[in-house]
C-alpha cells in the first residue's frame, strides 16, 4: 500500500491536502481531504466587547468575510434585542446576494472550468470573467467599503445610507454585471455538454442529506427557516434557534476542520444516507419557487436531467449554482429598488438585551451560525460558529471515496477528484476551535 | 536580460483568503503576464517543491501570519529563495486579526515541539521579527492605491521606502478632523453600538473611540467613509511605538477636560470603565508588536 500526498490541493483558499491510499494494482483504497490551517478564532473573540465581534470575525474568512460579517451582526443584534429598520435589511440583503455571484463566479472561472480545460494556471481566465469578478468586487466596496472585511452594518442596522452618486454607481455596476450573465449562463450549459457526456458521470450518485435556509418554499439567503431532507426528499422544518438540537460536531485527527453531522444520525464516518449537504445544490434540492423565472427555468431542468428529487450528484452542483447567479441577481435588482424608494432609517437602537444571540446566513457555499453569549458587561463568554465546511466536509469526502475508491490512480482521476473538491468551495482554514 | 520575466513566488500563512482575490483577479492576472510565477497556490498549479526547487526567485511576497510551524518554515523558505521579500497585509506586518488570540497561544502554543497536533508556534510573529524584510504594505487589506505602490516599487526595484503607509496619521487626512476653533473635547465614552454616529463630526467629539489619532494613513479612509470609527488596521503611525499607550495618553487629554476638576480622578475612572475591555480597541490588529505583549514574553523569559 502506498499513501500519496497532493499539498496542497491547488486553487483552495487556505493550506489543505489530499491524501490518497493505492494498493500495489495502482488501484485507490481511500481518499481524504484534510484541511491544515489553524485560525483559533475563539481565543480571539473571548471576552472581548460584543459589538467588536462583527468586524473581527471577517477575517475568519475572506473569500466570505461579507457573508460572516452579516450572520455575525444579526446574532450581536439579537442579543441586543434589535429589530433592524427595511432599509437595512435590504442593504445588508444585497451585500449577501453579491457574495453569492461573486463566489459562484469565482469558483467557475477560476476552478472548475480550468480544470475542466485542462488549464494549470490564470491565463485561461476569459477577460469577461475577470470583468465580471472586477463589477462584483466594485458592488461590494460601495455596499461595504472595502472588498473584503466590509464594515457598514452595526447592530440594529447600517451606519449609514447610500447617497445618490453611490446607487447610480451600483446600479452600474450591476447593469455592467448583467451584460455579462447570459454568457456565463452559456458557459455552464456548455461545460454541462461537455461533462455529462460520459455515461459514469450522468449516473454517479451519492445519497446525502440536505440543509438549508427557506422563506415560504423559496430559498432564503438570510434569515427564514431552516429545513432539513433526508435522502429520500422528505423535510424538516425547523426554527433557526433551533438548529443546535439537530447538529453535532466531532474533530478528527487528520483535518483542522470540525466534523458537523447530524445528532439524530449519529457518525458514521463518510458513508452515505448519513453525511449532510450544504450550499447551492442543497437549496435546489429544498426551495421549489425562485423570484427569477431564469432560476426556476433552470432549476427545473437541472432536476429533469438527473431524474429525480433530490439530486444527489454533487457533479451537478456548478449548475445548482447557476441556479443562485440567476436568483441573486434578480434580486439585487430588486433590492437595489427597494433601497430607491425606501426611506433611509438606517438603524434602530432600541431593544430588550438577551444573554444569547444567533444569527445564521445561507452563504454561497452553504449554512453559516454563528452563535454568541454575553456576560452583564456585553463581553462574550461563548462563541460557537458553525461554517459551511464543517458541515459539508463529511460529504465532501464521502464523495472523493465513493467516486475514487476502486478505480486506477491516473492523473486524470486526480482531476477528477479536484473538481469534487471544487464543487464544495471548502475553505480549509479550519474551525475557531476552543 | 531581454526577454526573461523576472520571477515571483506568493507564499501564504496563516491567512484569510488567497492573495489573488484579495487584490482582485485582474491584477493578480496583470502580474502572471509581467512574471514567471514560481509558486502562487491558486494562480498556478505548482507544489511547493517548486520553489524548494529553483534556485531563487527575484520577488517573494508573503501573505497573512506567522502563527504555526507550518508558517514559518514557508515563510523561511522564501526568505532563502527571494532576493527581495515583501510583507503583505496587517497580519504579515503587525499579526493582524490572528494577533488577538497571541496571549491565549502563548499558553497553548507548542513552540514547535511536534507534540501539539495544531502546530502552533507559542508566539504569533510579525514577519519582520522572523527574517529581513524589504519591503513592509499594510492595510486589511491594503488600499488598492497602496497595492499600486508597492507594485511600482517592484518593478523598478525602488528599495527606498520600507514601509508603504501615509507618512502622517489618519487624523491628519480625515475629512471629520475639528477645526482649529472648535474645542477639542471627548464629552465622555460611548461604546460602538451605543450610538449612530453623525457623519460630519469627529468620531472623538462624539464619544465614540477612532484610532485616528496614533494610526497610519493610506487606507484610501474607507471606514470613515462609512460612518465606522478607524479601528487602526494600518498600524502605528510615524513615532508611534505602541498604539495602545499612545491612545490612552491621547484620549486621557480630552476626556472630560470641561469637567475634570468636578469629576476628579475618580470620576474619570468611572468613565473608562463604560469601556470594560480595552485590547480589542487598542490592539485590535498589532497585539503582537505591542509594548505589553513583549513585556509579557519577555517576563516568560521568550525571545
Amino acid at each position: 500500500m502506498k499513501t500519496l500526498y497532493i499539498d496542497p490541493v491547488p486553487r483552495i483558499d487556505g493550506d489543505s491536502r489530499l491524501l490518497i491510499e493505492i494498493d500495489e494494482g495502482g488501484v485507490i483504497k481511500k481518499v481524504e481531504y484534510q484541511t491544515l490551517g489553524i485560525n483559533n478564532f475563539y481565543h480571539a473573540l473571548k471576552n472581548r466587547l460584543i459589538e467588536e465581534i462583527p468586524r473581527i470575525i471577517t477575517a475568519l474568512c475572506g473569500s466570505l468575510s461579507y457573508s460572516h460579517y452579516i450572520a455575525s451582526t444579526i446574532a450581536t443584534e439579537n442579543i441586543l434585542g434589535r429589530e433592524p429598520p427595511e432599509y437595512a435589511v435590504a442593504l445588508r440583503a444585497l451585500a449577501v446576494y453579491t457574495e453569492v455571484i461573486e463566489d459562484h463566479i469565482r469558483s467557475f472561472y477560476t476552478k472548475v472550468l480550468p480544470k475542466h480545460m485542462g488549464s494549470i494556471d490564470i491565463s485561461s481566465i476569459p477577460d469577461y470573467a475577470i470583468n465580471m469578478l472586477e463589477y462584483l468586487r466594485g458592488i461590494k466596496q460601495v455596499i461595504g467599503g472595502k472588498p473584503i472585511h466590509p464594515v457598514f452594518a452595526i447592530p440594529g442596522g447600517v451606519s449609514r445610507s447610500l447617497v445618490k452618486e453611490e446607487l447610480d454607481k451600483l446600479k452600474k455596476l450591476v447593469n455592467d454585471l448583467g451584460t455579462y450573465i447570459e454568457r456565463y449562463r452559456s458557459d455552464v450549459r456548455k461545460f454541462y455538454e461537455e461533462l455529462l457526456y460520459t455515461k459514469e458521470l450522468r449516473e454517479y450518485s451519492a445519497r446525502t442529506y440536505n440543509i438549508s435556509l427557506v422563506n415560504g418554499d423559496k430559498p432564503s439567503y438570510i434569515g427564514g427557516r431552516l429545513v432539513i431532507l433526508d435522502p429520500n426528499g422528505n423535510s424538516l422544518t425547523i426554527g433557526l434557534s433551533e438548529y443546535s438540537k439537530y447538529i453535532e460536531y466531532r474533530y478528527t485527527p487528520s483535518s483542522t476542520t470540525r466534523i458537523a453531522y447530524l445528532r439524530e444520525k449519529g457518525w458514521h464516518g463518510y458513508t452515505e444516507e448519513t453525511v449532510v449537504r450544504t450550499g447551492a445544490l442543497a437549496r435546489v434540492n429544498i426551495a421549489s419557487s425562485y423570484t427569477s423565472r431564469e432560476a426556476l427555468e433552470e432549476r427545473n431542468e437541472l432536476v429533469e436531467t438527473y431524474g429525480s428529487l433530490p439530486v444527489h450528484s454533487i457533479f451537478f452542483s456548478p449548475w445548482a449554482q447557476l441556479v443562485d447567479v440567476l436568483e441573486a441577481y434578480s434580486r439585487i435588482r430588486g433590492s437595489i429598488d427597494r433601497l430607491e424608494n425606501l426611506e433611509a432609517s438606517i438603524a434602530n437602537l432600541e431593544g430588550l438585551l438577551s444573554t444569547n444571540g444567533i444569527g445564521i446566513v445561507d452563504s454561497p457555499r452553504g449554512l453559516i451560525i454563528h452563535n454568541y453569549s454575553v456576560n452583564d458587561n456585553l463581553l462574550v463568554n461563548e462563541i460557537d460558529i458553525t461554517t459551511a465546511t464543517e458541515i459539508n466536509i463529511a460529504a465532501l469526502n464521502t464523495d472523493l471515496n465513493k467516486y475514487g475508491i476502486g478505480k486506477k490512480y491516473t492523473e486524470k482521476l486526480l482531476s477528477t477528484l479536484y473538481q469534487i473538491i471544487y464543487f464544495y468551495s471548502p475553505c480549509s482554514t479550519g474551525s475557531i476551535g476552543r | 536580460m531581454i526577454g526573461v520575466k523576472p520571477k515571483l513566488a506568493v507564499v501564504h500563512g496563516t491567512s484569510c483568503s488567497n492573495f489573488s482575490y484579495i487584490v482582485g483577479y485582474r491584477t493578480a492576472k496583470e502580474l502572471a503576464e509581467k512574471y514567471d510565477i514560481v509558486y502562487w497556490r491558486g494562480v498556478v498549479d505548482k507544489g511547493l517543491d517548486a520553489l524548494k526547487e529553483i534556485e531563487g526567485v527575484d520577488i517573494g511576497i508573503y501573505v497573512g501570519a506567522v502563527k504555526t510551524n507550518r508558517d514559518l518554515e514557508k515563510l523561511l523558505l522564501l526568505r532563502r529563495k527571494a532576493r527581495r521579500l515583501v510583507a503583505y497585509g496587517t497580519c504579515a506586518v503587525y499579526g493582524g486579526l490572528y494577533g488577538l488570540a497571541a496571549l491565549h497561544q502563548l499558553n497553548q502554543g507548542s513552540g514547535g515541539s511536534g507534540e501539539n497536533k495544531l502546530g502552533l508556534l507559542k508566539v504569533i510573529k510579525p514577519v519582520s521579527s522572523v527574517v529581513e524584510v524589504d519591503i513592509l504594505v499594510p492595510g486589511c487589506p491594503p488600499s488598492d492605491e497602496l497595492v499600486e505602490k508597492m507594485l511600482k516599487a517592484l518593478m523598478e526595484g525602488d528599495s527606498s521606502k520600507k514601509l508603504i503607509a501615509g507618512d502622517r496619521s489618519l487624523c491628519s487626512v480625515c475629512p471629520r478632523k475639528p477645526g482649529s476653533s472648535d474645542t477639542i473635547e471627548m464629552p465622555g465614552l460611548k461604546r460602538l453600538h451605543e450610538a449612530i454616529p453623525d457623519e460630519g463630526k469627529c468620531f472623538l467629539l462624539q464619544g465614540i473611540p477612532c484610532l485616528g489619532p496614533v494610526t497610519a494613513a493610506g487606507c484610501n479612509l474607507e471606514c470613515i467613509r462609512k460612518n465606522t470609527p478607524c479601528a487602526g488596521c494600518m498600524g502605528p503611525a510615524r513615532g508611534v511605538e505602541d498604539m495602545g499607550l499612545r491612545y490612552i495618553s491621547a484620549i486621557a487629554s480630552i476626556l472630560l477636560v470641561s469637567k475634570e476638576k468636578q469629576l476628579m480622578p475618580p470620576g474619570l475612572s468611572k468613565e473608562m470603565d463604560k469601556l470594560p475591555e480595552l485590547t480589542s480597541i487598542l490592539y485590535k490588529y498589532t497585539l503582537p508588536t505591542s509594548k505589553l505583549f513583549k513585556l509579557n514574553l519577555k517576563r516568560r523569559g521568550i525571545e
